[in-house]
């Protein structure tokens, strides 16, 4: 028990350890806070294993010995940070805020605060005292870990049955290869144990959102904000359970706020390591290629209007090309296309799926009422929308929010919408992003850009 | 005190329409009283009135729903939950509902525990193509004189509007989904309808404060704060509901205890799983299973060469002995290797499919 409680941690260090590594060395001219940067870490670190699994085993080699180097590789990274400690790249800075005078809003501070947590040890255990049982986690994600872990290596044969997971060959393999490292550290499959890695996610979602809203706005509005993301009902659902919306929709918001932030502090190394987390989305679900693909249009638009555009800028772009372009090309040749419908190009006019989003949208039971307060906010502020300081988050948002309707609209994907099951986890991958926007447009303070 | 009285103004507006969210949101919420009489309340509100109408029984037929136009959308209020007490099964049992097609549904698998205890039955209706349109009544068919009802209750069911699959059903059955259950019947928690009046409410601030934006700058320039409390205060009466079902599903979790071998074996069951193409319910099948079998029991499994069958054989290989005709996957037999002392066998039994009901 005590064996599976310290593997269970180093199978959260590890990623971490990595994740820090690469942030030191790759992008030192930085500022985090020391929580951000942890998720940060742990974000980058996870997704290098997943990718380092598929890479290694196209060489060849077995999950067996992949697991041993990485085993050796976090070894070295820790000695990296220890050795460098003193020189750490990025700098670590506590974010300047004033708890508000008005005894009032202290106490609703600290209840919300509170709430947060509560929520938070509940998503906790939720996690952790249920098995995986929902079919698009077992079938689609832990599945191919449970198969992987069994056979011990990928199985990139195609003619095999138990192919990439042998269920919708065509996804991402970010999920299952990082269940397969949980249990690769844990030595057995445990599926509470290995759940441990969407309360991290959840929590890292809230804690990026948080650092960075506060950078721009009171502590209250942040509190305030950040406790509508923490408690949107479809977000804590999905953080107790194995879905891999949620984790898409950390990297997607991690994408925006960091071309976000790299525009606001004229600082391209957030637009690099905004290029990695655009690269991650695409690595986790097929759809991330568009939405991130969206989000990198709308930070070459506010360049261009900003006047900014320099040659330099395409580094994140290539960033993003260079990362995906292993598992690009193994999906062509192995012929894998990108969605789990063949017709999906065959166009066609649904309009009957908009009564149908209505009604989801505003059903409190899976949205409270945030798309109400979107829409209102958005009505409110509507001279402030697209504002120079505001044209990235705007076109970001509503390109990302165009893209799912234009695929409802006009795909087979209207199917799907009919029977209720994409387009609310497709639209809580992007809730976030909504979510900061919003908060930044209550937040007059900006700095000037 | 222009200002106040505006403010005066809004909070009667905010609390009247509060007040009709409230009974809105209680109208279509009926249940049977404590002396087993059907009552159909239009609000908390009103609580205290005479029921609308009683129980009819007409030979086979049990009317469960009084003389008047119930007016529910069925795509919204799709679960049912019937609580009785039989002393004999029964095998067959049909649902009929009059909307504008005078749908019916038939559970032939369905069969009531004969154990002369009221017992819980969950239906998800939405796995049947049938239901939908618009309920004025419903009423139960080929119900033998000897089944006593003691309560009845039509509801939404709520994840199942996000990934609304059957694998789903066993979840859903959870009673923090269902409101209504266990006291949670408060109007505030009850869900959507809410929703429409917090939007009337909010749309109406947002334009009486547009409007005197240009007459009153001071509140002008506080609409955003106001605006957000708004929202916030919203948010919260909706977000008690999220935390309550986190509370509740935590109480059930808890009681599982999935990581301890030592949970007690229960009755099988069973009759979950029909044929591969049913494998739309092998994950309700597994998450029962996974509540009620010890860890480390003997599962055996009856000989396929399906795909569902493998993923079976991958699923519960984890955490139990599988045994059956497994050429393909017998190695997995040894996935766990601490195996509690005292295994208990535990057999599996597949039947027809579309098998709605099990049993808590």
């Amino acid at each position: 028990m005590m064996l599976d409680f310290f593997n269970l941690i180093f199978s959260v260090i590890g990623p971490i350890v990595f994740g820090l590594v690469l942030i030191n060395l790759c992008f030192p001219h930085t500022r985090f806070g020391r929580l951000e940067i942890l998720v940060l870490g742990y974000a980058l670190g996870t997704g290098l294993i997943s990718g380092a699994m598929f890479l290694l085993s196209l060489l060849g080699l077995n999950l067996s010995i992949i697991f041993d180097i990485l085993l050796i590789g976090s070894a070295i990274a820790a000695t990296i940070l220890i050795w460098r400690r003193k020189s750490f790249g990025p700098q670590l800075v506590k974010i300047k805020t004033k708890w508000p005078v008005d005894k009032k809003k202290i106490i609703l501070i600290i209840i919300l605060l509170l709430w947060m947590a509560i929520q938070i040890i509940f998503i906790a255990t939720e996690s952790w005292l249920k098995p995986i049982v929902q079919y698009d986690a077992v079938a689609t994600w832990s599945l191919k870990a449970k198969i992987f872990f069994t056979h011990h290596q990928l199985i990139l044969n195609s003619h095999s049955p138990y192919f990439l997971g042998t269920h919708l060959p065509q996804y991402p393999l970010h999920l299952p290869l990082l269940e397969t490292w949980q249990a690769l550290s844990l030595g057995r499959f445990q599926d509470s144990a290995i759940k441990i890695v969407w309360p991290l996610y959840y929590l890292g979602l809230i804690i990026i959102f948080g650092f960075n809203l506060l950078r721009h706005s009171s502590l209250l509005k942040t509190i305030i904000f950040t406790f509508f993301l923490g408690t949107l009902p479809l977000l804590v659902y999905h953080a107790g359970y194995d879905y891999a919306d949620l984790i898409l929709a950390f990297y997607l918001l991690a994408t925006l706020i960091y071309f976000w932030r790299g525009a606001i502090e004229d600082n391209h190394q957030y637009y690099y390591l905004a290029g990695v987390f655009a690269a991650l989305s695409v690595w986790t679900k097929n759809e991330g290629l568009f939405l991130a693909l969206i989000i990198i249009l709308s930070w070459l638009i506010y360049l261009w209007t900003r006047r900014r555009f320099k040659l330099k800028l395409l580094i994140p772009i290539l960033l993003f090309i260079v990362l995906l372009l292993p598992w690009l090309i193994f999906k062509a040749i192995c012929r894998l296309g990108l969605g789990n419908i063949d017709s999906v190009w065959q166009l066609g006019w649904h309009p009957q799926v908009l009564p149908i989003i209505f009604a989801h949208l505003v059903g409190t039971i899976d949205w409270n009422i945030w798309w109400l307060i979107f829409v209102v906010s958005l009505i409110t502020f509507w001279r402030k929308l697209w504002t120079r300081e505001n044209l990235l988050l705007f076109l970001s948002v509503v390109g990302t929010l165009g893209f799912y309707l234009v695929l409802y609209l006009f795909t087979p994907n209207a199917n799907y919408v009919a029977s209720g099951m994409i387009d609310q986890r497709n639209l809580l991958t992007i809730a976030p992003l909504g979510i900061f926007y919003v908060g930044l447009l209550f937040s007059y303070n900006y700095d000037k850009i | 005190m222009r200002r106040k009285i505006i403010f005066l103004f809004l909070i009667a507006i905010g609390l009247l329409l509060f007040r009709s969210a409230l009974a809105d949101s209680e109208k279509f919420y009926c249940d049977f009283d404590s002396h087993r009489i059907f009552s159909c309340q239009k609000s908390v509100l009103t609580a205290t009135s005479q029921p609308l109408s009683i129980k009819e029984k007409d030979g086979s037929t049990f009317y469960i729903t009084p003389q008047i136009q119930l007016g529910l959308d069925g795509a919204e209020y799709r679960f049912l939950t019937l609580r009785a007490k039989a002393k004999t099964d029964f095998p067959r049992f049909k649902i009929n509902f009059s909307d504008r097609a005078a749908g019916i549904l038939t559970l032939n698998n369905f069969a009531f525990k004969n154990n002369n205890q009221f017992t819980d039955y969950y239906f998800n209706l939405s796995l049947f193509d049938q239901w939908g349109g618009t309920i004025d009544r419903l009423y139960l068919q080929f119900v033998p004189q000897d089944l006593e009802i003691d309560s009845f209750r039509l509801s939404i069911a709520t994840p199942t509007l996000v990934i609304k699959s059957l694998w789903q059903e066993f979840w859903t059955e959870r009673p923090e989904f269902v409101p209504g259950i266990n006291g949670l019947n408060t109007p505030l928690l009850s869900g959507v309808p809410f929703i429409k009046y917090i939007f009337a409410l909010t749309l109406i601030v947002v334009v009486i404060l547009a409007i005197f934006k240009y007459r009153d700058q001071g509140l002008a320039k506080r609409w955003p704060q106001i605006l957000l409390i708004i929202f916030l205060v919203s948010w919260l009466s909706v977000a008690i509901r999220t935390l309550y079902s986190s509370y509740l599903s935590y109480l059930n979790d808890r009681s599982l205890r999935f990581m301890a071998p030592s949970i007690r074996a229960e009755k099988a069951v069973g009759d979950l799983i029909g044929s591969p193409e049913q494998a739309k319910n092998l994950y309700s099948f597994l998450a029962i299973v996974k509540n009620n079998v010890p860890l480390g029991a003997t599962i055996f499994i009856p000989p396929s060469d399906s795909y569902t069958y493998v993923r079976l054989i991958y699923d519960l290989a984890d955490q139990y002995q599988v045994v059956g005709d497994i050429n393909k996957a017998s190695y997995l037999l040894l996935f766990e290797q601490s195996l509690p002392a005292s295994t208990q066998d535990f057999k599996l039994k597949f039947s027809a499919p579309n098998q709605l009901i099990y049993q808590r």
